[in-house]
């Protein structure tokens, strides 16, 4: 079952998230748009990081949701917010409201955070390769996906560096401002340094020659990534008719 | 001179864009490691703008965004506000604001005013008004004082924008007049910034 999910097409991966994403926005409520948390928990665990998935969504969209929360019912102020204690008022509507939104923003995270941990990059890219997209943008995501990790143990070193030649990282906030240059300065000039170096490997290697790219890596549209496609796209075409007519 | 997409779009620049993406995320651990109220996240951004022009400036934006949004969600709505950013500035160095001090100044304040009107509107469309950050306190404040939900958060976001852009403006402004000519020449936007001037023999 573990392979099931990571044999699927990138697209219709994305067909999935965009449709779900879709339908959570626009359907009145928040049950549903709630209940979209444990399907996409259940989808990552069958592709094997359900555990990986519930700690991210916790640290990224559950404080979020918890302010949110909070804000909307206790401070922010309707016609019908009754006074408490000091600043903190409650009003139903704010609840309400609260629902509304949480409930949007934790439909469209879960789907795309699923989409991000069950697919490599290098999947995301082949399938963007295979669609024809210009090769300039793929490499664009290709290498910055590549760049950042490498460049924050670069960080790492340079921080050090100037932190054993005396650098200021306390005290007010202007010497901490300052030294904002001495920190990124070498970083930056070394990495355009190393851009000169990686466009002649480029252009050694062909990069600008107008054909359409080889790649060794192979990744197949199956049965089921057609039928998943076009499911998707009929409840799609059948939500819209549902929102309109209604 | 003709500067369409494609001449903006050299071979350089597109090597400039992880750059810049990078340098955003360095900046933005500096700034939680120096224990910064803000976050400086667009120094990268506004370096690449400046020497990559308006259209780079915005995909650095966009990209920076979406990496981020790989691991946190949350993250993708403010893409907006990255490109919005990338833009204006990239905008800025075609019209050679950045040569002299005066410029870079007033540059601080259009690039924080363009991202502040983006930025608002997104906070409250998506998010309501708060997202968790350490900017909500101030959010928070004026909303217990009585004022309006939209104004509050415009508020938050001029005054926040104003002195995360100045960091980011002024940083990038710095390291850009100290890199050497031989570099600056050969970006489509540099040649403003070269300080040596050919002299026929």
């Amino acid at each position: 079952m573990t392979g099931f999910i990571d044999r699927l097409y990138p697209s219709s991966k994305a067909a999935l998230v965009l449709l779900a994403i879709i339908v959570g926005i626009f359907t009145p409520g928040y049950i549903l748009q709630y209940a979209m948390f444990p399907v996409f928990l259940l989808l990552a665990i069958m592709a094997g990081n359900g555990m990986r998935f519930f700690k991210g969504f916790l640290s990224s969209v559950g404080t979020v949701v918890l302010v949110i929360f909070l804000v909307q019912v206790f401070i922010v102020r309707y016609p019908d917010s009754a006074h408490i204690w000091a600043f903190i008022a409650l009003s139903p509507t704010g609840l309400d409201k609260s629902l509304g939104i949480t409930s949007r923003i934790v439909s469209s995270a879960s789907a795309i955070m699923w989409y991000f941990q069950v697919t490599t990059p290098k999947d995301m890219v082949y399938a963007m390769e295979q669609a024809h997209l210009p090769k300039k943008v793929t490499f664009v995501i290709m290498s910055t996906i590549g760049m950042v990790p490498q460049v924050i143990n670069r960080s790492r070193t340079i921080m050090d560096a100037q932190k054993s030649r005396g650098i200021e990282t306390e005290g007010n906030a202007w010497a901490r401002v300052k030294s904002f240059v001495p920190m990124l300065g070498p970083l930056i000039f070394s990495l355009i340094q190393q851009t000169e170096e990686h466009a002649l490997a480029l252009q050694s290697r062909a990069f600008l020659a107008p054909v359409p790219k080889t790649s060794l890596y192979r990744l197949d549209k199956h049965t089921i990534d057609r039928v998943i496609q076009v499911i998707c796209l009929l409840l799609l075409i059948l939500f819209v008719v549902w929102r309109v007519w209604k | 001179m003709k500067r369409g997409l494609r001449y903006d779009f050299s071979l350089l620049a597109l090597l400039l864009i992880p750059v810049g993406v990078s340098v955003n995320v360095v900046g933005y651990q500096l700034s939680s490691i120096l224990k910064f109220p803000i976050f400086i996240d667009q120094i990268g951004t506004l370096f690449v703008s400046m020497l990559g022009g308006p259209w780079v400036g915005l995909v650095t934006g966009l990209m920076g965004n979406v990496i981020n949004g790989m691991l946190n969600p949350v993250a993708f709505p403010y893409a907006l506000v990255a490109m919005t950013t990338g833009f204006v500035a990239g905008l800025l160095s075609r019209w050679r604001w950045y040569t002299n001090i005066v410029g870079a100044v007033a540059a601080c304040f259009v690039i924080s005013i363009a991202a502040a009107i983006v930025k608002a509107p997104v906070t409250i469309a998506v998010f309501g008004g708060v997202t968790g950050a350490g900017s909500d306190l101030l959010t928070a404040a004026l909303l217990v004082t009585g004022t309006s939900l939209i104004k509050s958060v415009f508020s938050t976001s001029i005054f926040t924008a104003v002195a995360s852009t100045a960091i980011d403006v002024s940083v990038s402004w710095v390291i850009l007049r100290k890199l050497p000519d031989r570099f600056l020449i050969k970006f489509n936007y540099g040649s403003p910034y070269v300080r040596k001037v050919a002299t026929a023999s």
